[in-house]
């Protein structure tokens, strides 16, 4: 009974399929797309292959490298120092209070910076041609400088250094120095305390003032 | 690849129902041969190797979301309007064997692919169950009880059809 019925399904569905399927074959046509595609295939293979290679071997590298940087970083401790340079530099300062330009160097290049991208905004000249033009402007600045200048007669009397220091530091540096001296005198005195007193100069208004009172 | 192609072309045909698909695969089929070429050890026949890598093939597009997208909805064997008149028939005689032809490839087409692959790779690609085995990777007597079950749910229609009693 199987066998008729094998017959039967196996006769019938080879009529039908080739009746349906019949004049469609893999034609040469099929044949060359095959040959060009396994030749640019083998082309472009060709030339990946070393790269894929360096990637494959380069890629745990990259890896083990950036973690053992962590664990070392980790290990050290010391990402209160990398994050904050500004809080060595005052250590510094505070040590070495005889050579202050050098000292105020690094905040010196952050305002210089900051008054760099400022003028540029505003499409002025860099600091230096506007120094030596000394255009109406600058004599405004001048102004705003005085106002914000502390005074000697407000300033405690100082040291001989230290009031030099002063001249050569920006005013932005004078009141961020006036704060410290205040809180050394009221013993609250730390390096974040500073930093908390330095950042209302990175706010925007403040950036202007800076400008402003710069030399 | 003249020799095999018609019937990779076919084989692909079936499980996807699209004729620019197949023709796809089948391009696909002979660059993983060519690039496979080493890892073919030579304890089947050629046929039956390209038959894996097809089935393979076609079963990886049509599980990819892409693919399924682009497979067809309608039946392949959808009753054609004016049908192809064999020489020595009667129009009559033609039409009603055209219909039975039909009836028969869509009832098979509608199988689950399970029993579909089965059944085309027996009665169609003339492959025995063992091949049938080593093709679709499955033990010969899980074939076996598929192209049975398959026989039996065409058996059905045949005899709706009166064929077989």
């Amino acid at each position: 009974m199987n066998e008729p019925l094998n017959a039967i399904l196996r006769r019938r569905i080879k009529e039908s399929g080739a009746k349906e399927l019949q004049d469609w074959e893999f034609t040469s046509a099929m044949q060359q797309q095959v040959l060009e595609r396994l030749a640019r295939e083998g082309e472009s293979g060709a030339e990946e292959r070393p790269h894929r290679a360096a990637r494959r071997i380069a890629r745990p590298l990259v890896w083990v490298a950036a973690a053992a940087a962590a664990v070392v970083l980790a290990i050290s401790g010391d990402w209160g120092s990398l994050r904050n340079p500004l809080q060595k530099q005052d250590a510094a300062e505070e040590s070495t209070s005889s050579a202050p330009a050098a000292t105020s160097a690094p905040l010196r290049t952050m305002k210089s910076s900051a008054q760099e991208d400022v003028m540029q905004s505003a499409g002025a000249a860099p600091h230096d041609a506007a120094k030596s033009s000394a255009p109406p402007e600058s004599q405004q600045r001048a102004e705003q400088d005085d106002n914000l200048r502390v005074s000697p007669a407000a300033a405690p009397a100082e040291p001989p250094e230290e009031q030099k220091a002063f001249r050569v530091m920006d005013t932005g540096d004078v009141s961020i120095t006036s704060v410290q001296e205040e809180m050394k005198m009221k013993g609250n005195y730390s390096a974040q305390s500073v930093d908390a007193a330095r950042s209302p100069c990175q706010t925007l208004p403040s950036v202007f003032a800076c400008f402003g009172t710069d030399r | 690849m003249q020799e095999h192609g018609t019937r990779v072309l076919h084989l692909a045909y079936f499980y996807l129902k699209d004729r620019h698909l197949a023709e796809d695969v089948a391009q696909e089929v002979f660059i993983k041969a060519y690039r496979n070429w080493d890892s073919f050890r030579g304890d089947s026949s050629v046929y039956t190797w390209l038959y894996k890598i097809t089935v393979n093939l076609c079963r990886d597009k049509a599980r990819s979301s892409w693919w399924r997208r682009m497979l067809p909805t309608e039946e392949p064997w959808a009753k054609s309007e004016d049908p192809v008149l064999p020489q020595g028939e009667g129009p009559e005689e033609a039409a009603l064997k055209s219909d039975q032809h039909y009836a028969l490839m869509q009832q098979v087409m509608r199988l689950p692919e399970a029993y579909r692959e089965v059944v085309i790779l027996f009665y169609y690609q003339d492959l025995s169950t063992v091949q049938i085995a080593e093709v679709l990777g499955q033990n010969e007597n899980t074939i076996k009880t598929r192209l049975y079950r398959a026989r039996a749910m065409l058996k059905e229609l045949l005899v709706k059809e009166g064929v077989e009693r």
